[in-house]
């Protein structure tokens, strides 16, 4: 057979026509060059070279910056930064603990922790962030901040699954509009600090209570999601496989329940989910031991203390460290006593 | 002897289990149970569509339509043409072979045209049918918890989904053929603008329907026999057609069904009345035009329940839970993609007398370019779940 004949389906002959259709598709594609280069070179979350162009702290104030943004992107970057410099002592968790001061902990106990409190995480993004601290080092300590909320078999959304693609192939960012306003934000900030500092307002605002804001968890995050309950088999058997993983491998594992404020409760046992919520609790308990502030205590009792029904203010959130890791023997559950004093001068 | 080997393989890789299954239950009814192994078979990817290009191969060389290709290269192109692989157009040796051998010129405006389709077929899959499918999944698997309205939306988005994942693919392998300076046939012609059951049938799988038409409708004597020979062809075509897509008696009934509907077209000799483009050179139809498009839309619904449902007894609640009192009821939380389907509708409707809606779009650049933008952000950001098409198990 000749050669012409084995060629000819992929040969063209006139190759001015080629170069034509090749450069309108150039022209066409600049807007996306320019989007990758930018996204490469404001790069958001360190993925690609460390760029220095924008600090640190201003990326960590980006990726705060909405109720939109922030899942994703705090864990993004915080699985970013975990692959880089893997951690033996981890706190899992959603946005209560991500306020766990970690300065803290080394200072109580001289250890380094990373915390990888992700707002809106759930009871899957808890699984996958375990196993793959897990895949990355030897771990030692590990604390799993959990709750009742999530602990339902509808709350299945998949935070890790969202941005596990861009950390494996992180060029799949040049095609997400997501990264496009990132960067563009990143550089907003650096350039027009007052923007910045509007950001960080807008979070100092959020540590006050504010009725409106409370009104509004209530019904959408508490009401809403409660509503539409069913046990999750599934999340038991994940968390049971955590710990007997940790038990084998003597890992130091910790459940932590941060207090909720009584209008939970009212919820809870308004659709009739005590029953729920107390299994839950034992599930919890039975699997490791577990610091449980999540009691009729000195805190839940007082609305001052909370940002919303979920939410504790800062101070809080600093004397529970204090009483967790402040203690010689980590694993008893805290006393009615230790709560109170946690919250006097408050 | 190519005929056998062909049909030989289809039937061993989708039909035996079929079969077999079948069988031993007909005896199990009559109280005969029979001991019998059904073999764990993968079907290859798009058998049923290469299995009929080869197979019209065959047949065109049988009938002098066309000589044998002694060029062994072109031939395998052919069987084996990437973009059309798996899920079609199913091609004809006439159209394509040559275009294999003859010696070929980049043509910037076939190109050109050529990825604007397969944007629109991006658009069309990515955006509108992976979207809408989860909400399809969900109805089907629960079609006993929801309420008439939400069957009904559950159908109305399946028969969109299947469309645009189906149209979507066809766009895109035949987008991409023109990049390569090949014309592919015409699979989709906006078969929901059609205006009675036998119209659909020519805009809807255009190279499956005519396939059937020409190497087995009209063998069987077509429509120049008697009114029951007729009838008998009509059935038997369809129900082969539904039976193509899947070794299941919900594609048979489905098949049957569209056969159902046609028969009365042919008897009063309409079948071929509607032909041009629906409402040429009007941007609003009339009502009559109107209600021709809503009842045979209504018929390919009704059908559709048939073809998505897992199983005949499925299909049957799933339409008696449609016709309950429900049925007046706003449907539940699945409204949040109705505005898709109604865009497509309105794209489509505005360009339909071209071959897809972004062919030769008289806007300037500026206004063009923005929107193909438009539709390349849609689909990066907006769109669902990776899901595979739906005809690749066919």
């Amino acid at each position: 057979m000749e050669a012409r004949n084995l060629l000819y389906i992929f040969s063209f002959n006139n190759s001015n026509i080629v170069r034509k259709f090749l450069y309108r598709i150039l022209l066409f594609g600049v807007i996306f060059i320019a989007n990758a280069l930018f996204i490469f070179l404001i790069d958001p979350y360190n993925i690609f070279f460390n760029s220095n162009f924008i600090e640190d702290e201003i990326k960590i104030i980006n990726i705060n910056r909405s109720d939109e943004a922030m899942p994703r992107a705090n864990a993004l970057w915080k699985l970013n930064e975990y692959s880089k410099t893997p951690k033996s002592n981890i706190i899992i968790g959603d946005s209560r603990s991500r306020h766990i001061d970690v300065n803290i902990i080394k200072n109580l106990t001289g250890e380094e922790y990373y915390n990888f409190g992700v707002p809106g995480g759930n009871y899957n993004l808890i699984r996958d962030i375990f196993w793959l601290a897990d895949s990355k080092t030897d771990l030692k300590n590990v604390f799993i901040q959990v709750g009742f909320l999530n602990y339902n078999k509808f709350r299945n959304y998949d935070v890790y699954k969202l941005v596990m693609p861009y950390t494996k192939n992180p060029f799949r960012m040049f095609f997400k509009a997501w990264f496009s306003f990132d960067s563009f934000y990143a550089l907003l900030y650096k350039i027009f600090p007052e923007y910045r500092n509007e950001v960080i307002t807008s979070e100092e605002d959020n540590q006050k209570m504010n009725i409106s804001r409370w009104n509004e968890v209530l019904d959408k995050q508490g009401y809403s999601v409660l509503k539409k309950y069913a046990y999750p088999n599934n999340y038991y058997t994940e968390l049971l496989k955590i710990a007997e993983y940790c038990r084998q491998k003597d890992i130091n594992l910790r459940f932590l329940v941060f207090p909720n404020h009584p209008d939970f409760f009212k919820i809870v046992s308004e659709l009739n989910l005590e029953d729920e919520r107390e299994r839950f609790k034992a599930d919890i308990h039975g699997l490791a031991n577990t610091f449980d502030f999540n009691f009729d205590n000195a805190i839940t009792n007082n609305k001052d203390l909370f940002i919303d029904l979920y939410h504790t203010k800062q101070c809080i959130i600093d004397s529970i460290t204090n009483d967790i890791w402040g203690i010689k023997n980590p694993g008893i559950i805290m006393s009615k006593y230790s709560l109170e004093s946690a919250s006097e001068g408050l | 002897m190519s005929l056998a080997v062909n049909l030989g393989l289809l039937g061993f890789f989708k039909y035996y289990n079929f079969f077999i299954d079948s069988f031993v239950e007909s005896f199990a009814e009559v109280g005969v149970n029979l001991s019998y192994h059904s073999l764990q078979i993968i079907l290859p990817v798009g058998i049923s569509f290469y299995t009929f290009q080869t197979l019209s191969y065959t047949i065109d060389i049988y009938r002098k339509n066309i000589e044998p290709t002694k060029d062994i290269v072109a031939f395998f192109a052919f069987v084996g043409f990437f973009p059309q692989l798996v899920a079609g157009p199913i091609e004809r040796a006439k159209n394509l072979i040559p275009q294999f051998t003859a010696p070929r010129k980049f043509d910037y405006h076939k190109a050109k045209d050529g990825l604007k389709q397969i944007l629109w077929g991006l658009f069309k899959k990515v955006m509108i049918a992976d979207n809408i499918g989860p909400y399809v999944d969900d109805i089907f698997a629960h079609s006993d918890v929801y309420s008439g309205s939400t069957l009904l939306l559950g159908i109305i988005y399946f028969a969109f989904q299947i469309y645009c994942d189906f149209s979507g693919y066809s766009d895109i392998a035949i987008g991409v053929a023109k990049l390569f300076g090949f014309d592919l046939m015409r699979n989709f012609a906006y078969p929901y603008f059609s205006r009675d059951i036998g119209e659909f049938w020519r805009r809807w799988h255009i190279s499956l329907s005519t396939w059937f038409r020409d190497y087995l409708y009209i063998p069987l004597g077509g429509s120049r026999v008697g009114t029951w020979k007729k009838i008998r062809n009509i059935i038997i075509i369809f129900t082969v057609s539904g039976f193509w897509h899947g070794a299941n008696w919900t594609f048979v009934a489905w098949g049957f069904l569209n056969g159902l509907y046609f028969i009365p077209l042919m008897l009063i000799g309409k079948n071929r009345v509607n032909t041009g483009i629906t409402s040429e050179g009007k941007i609003i139809p009339g009502i009559k035009v109107i209600l021709q498009i809503g009842i045979t839309f209504i018929l390919t619904l009704f059908a559709w329940i048939f073809f998505r449902a897992d199983t005949i007894g499925h299909a049957f609640q799933y339409i008696g839970g449609i016709f309950s009192e429900s049925l007046f009821i706003i449907p539940e939380n699945f409204k949040r993609y109705f505005y898709l389907p109604l865009i497509l509708v309105v794209i489509e409707w505005v360009y339909r007398d071209k071959d897809h809606p972004l062919r030769d779009l008289k806007f300037p650049a500026w206004i063009r370019w923005p929107f193909y933008y438009v539709l390349i952000y849609c689909i990066l950001n907006l769109g669902g779940s990776q899901e595979s098409f739906i005809y690749f198990q066919f």
